[in-house]
């Protein structure tokens, strides 16, 4: 029960954080010189003052820009986020449509990052200033190291072009069937690249959790009791450095959806962060604000379920 | 271990820098580079903007050392021209973080109340949302001249070293001789400047370093999505964004891989100094 309360007061903490995310985009798209209405007017050189008010009046310009605000909110709570400058369609329709490839992309780098990211931070701590620890030093460093466009261009033109080994563009090949596989297969150069530069933390925490972990009492006892080093290590050692790692997952999420946006224009990936380039060149505003809303949606459920998964692991070392 | 004479630990604090390898590495390429885009645009008299109408897309040769881009414009001059707007970024970026960041931290970790759950809350809000999607829209709004994105990134910089002063002054405060400082009456100013500050700072210089790279980072991400330096100003970004086209990519290397290669070498270095600073700072982390 106590943890229930937890969870509904940690996802009552994220209104709050939801609506200050929001209204800061559309107070700051609401501070651009010159609207959508000025393009309108500047094409019709005879217009009158009437008909600029009555513009003025059908996109909702002439109201202070807090009640805009509250009004757009309204919309959004019946899930209505306005219609696009650029292609004059519902912008909920567009941004949810974009959403699944951006979650299928950066979920498989998260994936990646952990999966590396654990087995180098778990074989680094075996044996400080080891092999492997010079491995995942390496591997931190050139992570961020590495700004990812760059990285992802000269993978591409070795891989991709030169090598032909591995597609570039899009989620499928066009003119192919559409098969899991197939996106597997045109997720393995942007999901690396993305998880690349945020490996190196899942690496540390690791890492650092193990080397304490190890360090403590129960494990020496553990050892003493004749239990097989591969047993403590990965039952009781790691069980306790997942903790850390959990945080971590959570702590990353924003990072990679910012990733995302530069990922998703390298590899011409159908999602949020290529419609955001699109629609901010565009200042298609409308739906850079729908694209705010998903994402702020996204990291802010994301940090809920990290909570929850939390709890879970910690009530199991309770339970030991 | 408190150090009250902060001129006495710096001198020791350089000699250990120095000592190490590492640190000797990162700061002579950043040395040679700060000299080479100061010197050589002026030494040769390059010119980043001017089309040699003769020489679009050339190959590097004698006139060209590196080529020139599909305008005509001398490749070599542009590098040195964006070596200067990344290293302007980066420096002047960290310093406003700081400049925000540092006195923010103090603030909430020595008052305490109010003040801890405001700006700690707002420290979570702006971590918690990718500050690249939000310098998008600042800098669409706003325009993209370089003090524009200056401020964006050094304005947007602040969670880091405030979340750092701020966990460090609140360790520090707990010190007995900061306590009896509180007790013999000492203003709030004295004691912070005299007993917090000289205490809590040194963490903070890795983090400058740190801070530089991920500002020089964020204006080539963002100039190479096309939302930063704007042609015909250069940037290593948008010097790298030319690769987009395929037969700039595999034919017109020259266009695209050395201002890559700098920004690499250039963030590797200043990673490897922050790592040194760290590393004399706190071995425990190595």
């Amino acid at each position: 029960m106590g943890r229930l309360k937890f969870i509904g007061k940690r996802i009552v903490l994220m209104v709050p954080v939801f609506l200050i995310i929001t209204f800061v985009v559309y107070a700051l798209i609401n501070a651009a010189p010159g609207s959508v209405v000025d393009n309108i007017i500047a094409q019709q050189p005879d217009i009158t003052q009437e008909q600029i008010d009555q513009i003025y009046h059908e996109y909702g310009l002439d109201q202070p820009m807090v009640v805009r605000y509250v009004s757009w909110l309204g919309g959004l709570l019946h899930g209505d986020l306005g219609t696009s400058y650029r292609t004059n369609e519902g912008v909920a329709g567009m941004v949810i449509e974009r959403l699944g490839p951006t979650l299928i992309l950066t979920g498989t780098a998260l994936v990646i990052a952990v999966l590396i990211g654990v087995t180098l931070g778990i074989l680094a701590a075996l044996k400080p200033g080891g092999v492997w620890d010079k491995v995942s030093s390496v591997y931190t460093f050139a992570g961020t190291s590495f700004p990812n466009f760059f990285m992802a261009l000269v993978l591409i033109s070795l891989l991709s072009v030169q090598l032909r080994l591995l597609p570039s563009m899009g989620m499928f090949t066009s003119g192919e069937p559409q098969t899991p596989a197939a996106l597997a297969w045109h997720l393995v150069l942007p999901a690396f690249v993305l998880s690349f530069s945020i490996t190196g933390n899942f690496i540390k925490q690791t890492r650092s959790a193990m080397l304490e972990v190890l360090g403590s009492d129960f494990i020496k006892v553990a050892r003493s009791k004749g239990i097989s080093k591969t047993a403590v290590y990965l039952r009781h050692a790691f069980r306790n450095a997942l903790l850390p790692i959990v945080t971590q997952i959570g702590l990353m999420v924003p990072f990679l959806v910012g990733g995302a946006v530069v990922m998703e224009q390298i590899f011409s990936w159908p999602g949020l962060g290529s419609l955001m380039n699109t629609s901010i060149s565009a200042r298609d505003y409308p739906a850079v604000m729908g694209i705010t809303v998903v994402i702020a949606l996204v990291v802010l459920v994301a940090n809920v379920v990290m909570d929850i998964v939390y709890t879970l692991i910690d009530h199991r070392i309770e339970l030991n | 271990m408190p150090n009250h004479t902060a001129s006495a630990g710096q001198t020791t604090f350089l000699k250990r820098l120095l000592k190490r390898r590492k640190a000797v590495v990162g700061l002579v390429i950043l040395a040679v580079e700060v000299a080479l885009v100061i010197v050589l645009p002026i030494v040769m008299n390059l010119d980043p903007y001017t089309s040699d109408t003769a020489a679009f897309n050339a190959a590097p040769s004698a006139a060209h050392l590196l080529g020139t881009d599909d305008v005509g414009r001398d490749i070599f001059a542009r590098l040195l021209y964006g070596g200067r707007v990344s290293l302007i970024v980066g420096v002047s970026s960290m310093c406003i973080s700081i400049a925000v960041g540092v006195p923010l931290g103090l603030i909430a970790g020595y008052f305490r109340g109010a003040w801890e759950a405001v700006i700690m809350r707002a420290a979570d809000i702006f971590m918690s949302f990718p500050s690249l999607v939000l310098i998008l829209v600042i800098v669409a709004v706003f325009g993209s001249s370089l003090p524009i994105i200056v401020c964006v990134i050094g304005l947007l910089g602040w969670t880091q070293p405030a979340k750092l002063v701020y966990s460090n002054v609140l360790s520090v405060t707990r010190q007995e001789y900061v306590e009896s400082a509180l007790g013999l009456g000492l203003g709030d100013a004295q004691i912070i400047f005299k007993y917090v500050l000289p205490n809590v700072i040194s963490p903070v210089w890795a983090s400058m370093a740190f801070n530089i790279s991920s500002a020089i980072t964020t204006e080539a991400s963002l100039s190479f999505l096309g939302m930063g330096i704007q042609a015909p100003e250069a940037s290593w970004g948008n010097m790298v964004n030319s690769a987009q086209q395929y037969v700039t990519m595999i034919a017109r290397q020259w266009m695209w891989l050395p201002a890559g290669i700098c920004l690499v070498v250039t963030i590797i270095a200043v990673n490897l100094v922050g790592e040194s600073i760290r590393d004399v700072y706190d071995p425990r982390s190595m």
